[in-house]
């Protein structure tokens, strides 16, 4: 028993014990520096992108519903403007009057012009069916009021060309955006686009190339716009990008607001 | 002669324990935490301690918020003269099917400590086969591409980023 104890084996063994139980306490102390919890993604869940235009094929469809003046802005709504009727419109973006009057006094209608001040409201532009008024810096959207006997469409003067005008509102067919989801080497061998930088940071993506006759090209896109934005998020960076390819097919509505040569651009679609 | 022998086999021995009780999960962690700074994201994941190593399954990689990859299992040894990371079955994200075809069916990362300055990366997959190496000195990535079928004959766009070689492969260099 004595030579067993003595034995070189039982250093060894003693030898070795100690050491894994260095390296046991090392591991324990370790546990201290370094972090306890794995690195999750916490994704928002996809934020409502900010649409700030008004739906406004729905409101040419329904014509049943008399609606009142809806005031959409991405900012706020002033009380005042919810008391404007829109009756009738005539123009586009840079001409054009509104008839305009009160629902205490809907038949007491007034006509301004752009430029033109409507209680405290200055009318700022013209589109399809809707009027943009401006007060204080912020931007208030007056809709076309709808009648059961007539559509706004009736109700419009005349059929402003929208594609010459600051906005371009361009119906896309949910089934072309399906044909991309199926086909998506598809869309880059339509369109080529490329991050533009200012200051080291992405802002927004120029068109480098588009196809001719593709479906890409029938948006109204051309080559060498920048896109801006789209839906009004600033698109910095890629995560931007491909959050909007991504929800593409749950919107019904999209605007890009491009950058033409030296001109700013917003180009609307309506997704059916 | 006898002694030194003896300390390198205490030494080796004391670095395999350290190895075996080093809680390896928090070690991950902290490779995550530092990812994180990349805006690289590996979530869902389960992941199991080995002897010398770590499991890893159903991962997902996401790059700035966007899911480009999942990983159905990866097999990561940690030992201190080699190390190397096995991924089996990556799915990458519909967003670079139109550059590669999206099916991987396994990547071999590895470092040893006779070239601790480049790691090298072995893919493979239905685009056809990797071999990657990335030098720490001069910070320069180097891609040989052995292109598949299906990758000559349906993504010749994405070749255009490759330098052809006379063998019929594609190599790529740069800088990070």
């Amino acid at each position: 028993m004595k030579n067993l104890s003595n034995s070189s084996f039982i250093k060894i063994i003693i030898k070795l014990l100690f050491l894994m139980l260095v390296a046991k306490i090392i591991g324990v102390v370790s546990l201290w520096f370094l972090p306890a919890q794995s690195q999750e993604l916490h994704q928002n869940s996809r934020k409502t992108i900010p649409y700030r235009r008004v739906d406004f094929h729905n409101l040419i469809e329904g014509n049943v519903m008399k609606r009142t003046a809806r005031v959409t802005t991405h900012r706020q709504s002033a009380a005042s403007i919810h008391d404007m009727i829109l009756h009738g419109l005539y123009g586009n973006s840079s001409f054009g009057y509104a008839i305009v009057a009160t629902k205490a006094s809907p038949r007491k209608t007034e006509i301004i012009s752009i430029g033109e001040k409507y209680r405290g409201y200055r009318l700022k532009r013209i589109a399809l069916n809707y009027v943009v008024f401006e007060k204080g810096h912020k931007e208030y959207v007056l809709n076309l009021e709808k009648s059961k006997t007539t559509t706004s469409m009736d109700r419009r003067v005349h059929q402003i060309q929208q594609r010459n005008g600051e906005d371009e509102s361009i119906d896309v067919s949910r089934n072309e955006i399906q044909y991309y989801e199926k086909n998506p080497s598809q869309i880059w061998h339509d369109v080529s686009i490329m991050e533009i930088k200012k200051d080291g940071k992405i802002n927004g993506f120029k068109v480098m190339k588009i196809r001719k006759h593709s479906k890409i090209a029938a948006l109204g896109l051309h080559r060498g716009d920048i896109i801006m934005k789209a839906n009004g998020m600033p698109l910095t960076s890629y995560n931007a990008a491909f959050k909007i390819y991504n929800d593409i097919n749950k919107l019904e509505s999209l605007s890009l607001l491009i950058k033409r040569g030296n001109e700013e651009k917003e180009l609307i679609y309506e997704i059916h | 002669m006898v002694k030194i022998y003896k300390f390198f086999a205490y030494m080796l021995f004391f670095l395999f324990a350290v190895i075996l009780f080093f809680p390896k999960s928090n070690l991950y962690y902290l490779g995550e935490k530092e990812l994180k700074n990349y805006k690289v994201y590996i979530s869902n994941e389960s992941v199991n301690e080995k002897l010398f190593g770590l499991e890893l399954k159903q991962a997902s990689l996401s790059y700035e918020g966007i899911e480009v990859a999942k990983i159905k299992q990866a097999d990561i040894l940690f030992l201190l003269v080699y190390g190397s990371v096995d991924l089996k079955n990556i799915e990458l994200s519909s967003l670079v099917e139109s550059y590669i075809p999206k099916r991987i069916d396994s990547c071999h990362i590895s470092y040893s400590v006779i070239e601790p300055l480049t790691p090298q990366a072995i893919v493979k997959g239905s685009f056809g086969e990797i071999d990657a190496h990335y030098n720490l000195k001069t910070r320069k990535v180097y891609l040989l591409l052995k292109p598949s079928k299906l990758m000559l004959q349906e993504y010749r766009n994405s070749l255009q980023y490759f330098k052809k070689l006379k063998n019929g492969e594609y190599s790529y260099e740069k800088s990070l």
